[in-house]
């Protein structure tokens, strides 16, 4: 049983704009590189067990500083990976838009399932079970950081805070933002959800603000 | 979209000690201190107005941040703590001695608090002056709001579709910021106890 870091990986050029999905060949930008930089920086101190990692390359990328100042390997977890989007995966917000099941992923998700890809609730029972799996290699307090996926993360934190599936869209995570779980025996809790550095917060909030097209679409 | 910040009062004498409820504790030196950080963390952004509980100890917090932006604070009855009725006072060692405590802990939608206000009745107070807020500021206003932890609580679970049973799963810190914005009629919680400093890190 375990504490958990769940950190989004940095910003690329998809962010916004398209479904990456799990394509090969999403890498970070300059400004994902900075943030993964500055995460190792913000996390050095931490007496960190283990890194895990989605295999996608920007899941990774955002590892690999961390993991260069701990020295420690990164382990790659299929099962941390983003959700099967199946048909899905490359367009872009728009053409999803204009999508008939457009409407079920915004306002049902629980009923979705992508077309030759996954449901959001296969994701979330594949999901957990790997969270639960780590935090059984454990020891109890360990602190472990995992690196995933938007939509991955905020499966997790509505299934720990025990929010429906059909609303954990209502939970907004941002890149390179960090979310924990703590896992014990006799109690689950979600002590916060997408932190930021707070000498940026004021920054990010008006940089959110500029972008009032996102709120309503799928970020990646 | 607008957006509201919902920030906890800084540390009382009361907090992790005993239920304050609607006893008018004063912030004391932590917490003063923890006054000037959200003041710092927020002074940069365009605030439309500053709300707060009636108590002392939220308009003690909002108090650095209204001076610098050079806004009222406005004082919202709506936003009080719970009225904890017999239980308002008590030390957290007394409170566990009674079962009714343990199942308000467990399970806040089937406790009844003596002499007090049940969840589902606080749960209506506080949507009502959340919507009452978006009908009056609809576009992309930003709203600082100071109140309790259990209040902070209530208006993050009823936005986000989380069912009152589960209230207790949110934890909320002194000071902390938490944000919701509203958009097609569906919260969005932007952050979650976002504390100050991050001291973790």
């Amino acid at each position: 049983m375990t504490i958990i870091l769940l950190i989004r990986h940095g910003e690329n050029d998809w962010v916004g704009k398209k479904l990456a999905g799990r394509l090969p060949g999403v890498h970070l930008n300059q400004n994902g590189l900075d943030q993964a930089k500055a995460l190792a920086e913000n996390l050095q101190n931490l007496p960190i067990k283990a890194i895990y990692s989605s295999p996608l390359e920007r899941a990774l990328e955002t590892a690999q500083p961390l993991a260069q100042v701990k020295k420690m390997e990164i382990s790659i977890c299929e099962n941390l990976s983003e959700i099967n989007f199946g048909g899905w995966q490359g367009k872009t917000i728009k053409q999803m838009r204009r999508l008939k099941l457009w409407e079920t992923v915004q306002n049902q998700p629980s009923q979705m399932q992508f077309p030759n890809g996954e449901s959001f609730i296969g994701a979330q029972n594949r999901l957990v079970d790997c969270i639960t799996q780590i935090s059984e290699k454990h020891e109890p307090f360990d602190l472990v950081a995992c690196f995933s996926h938007s939509d991955a993360i905020r499966l997790l934190v509505a299934y720990y805070l025990n929010v429906p599936l059909d609303s954990f869209q209502r939970i907004q995570i941002n890149t390179a933002s960090i979310s924990m779980l703590m896992l014990t025996n006799e109690h689950i809790s979600v002590p916060f959800v997408n932190l930021i550095d707070i000498n940026k917060f004021a920054s990010q909030f008006i940089e959110m603000e500029k972008k009032p097209s996102k709120q309503n679409s799928k970020p990646e | 979209m607008t957006k509201i910040l919902l920030i906890r009062h800084g540390d009382t004498d009361y907090v992790d000690e005993a239920l304050a409820g609607r006893i008018d504790s004063p912030l004391n030196a932590e917490g003063l201190g923890q006054s000037l950080r959200v003041a710092e963390a927020l002074n940069h952004l365009s605030i439309d107005a500053i709300y707060a509980s009636p108590l002392k100890r939220t308009q003690q917090t909002a108090q650095p941040l209204a001076k610098f932006l050079k806004l009222d604070v406005k004082i919202s009855n709506e936003l009080n703590q719970v009225n904890f009725g017999d239980w308002q006072g008590l030390s957290f060692d007394e409170l566990i001695q009674d079962p009714n405590w343990k199942i308000f802990q467990e399970n806040p939608a089937l406790a009844k608090i003596p002499g007090g206000e049940d969840g589902l009745m606080v749960r209506k107070r506080v949507s009502k002056v959340i919507l009452n807020l978006f009908d009056q500021y609809p576009h992309d206003a930003v709203i600082a709001i100071f109140s309790h932890g259990s209040i902070i609580r209530h208006i993050i679970s009823h936005f986000i579709g989380l069912p009152l049973e589960n209230l207790n799963q949110i934890r909320i810190a002194p000071a902390s910021i938490s944000t919701l914005a509203i958009a097609g009629g569906n919260g969005k919680l932007l952050h979650l106890n976002q504390e100050l400093p991050v001291n973790w890190l």
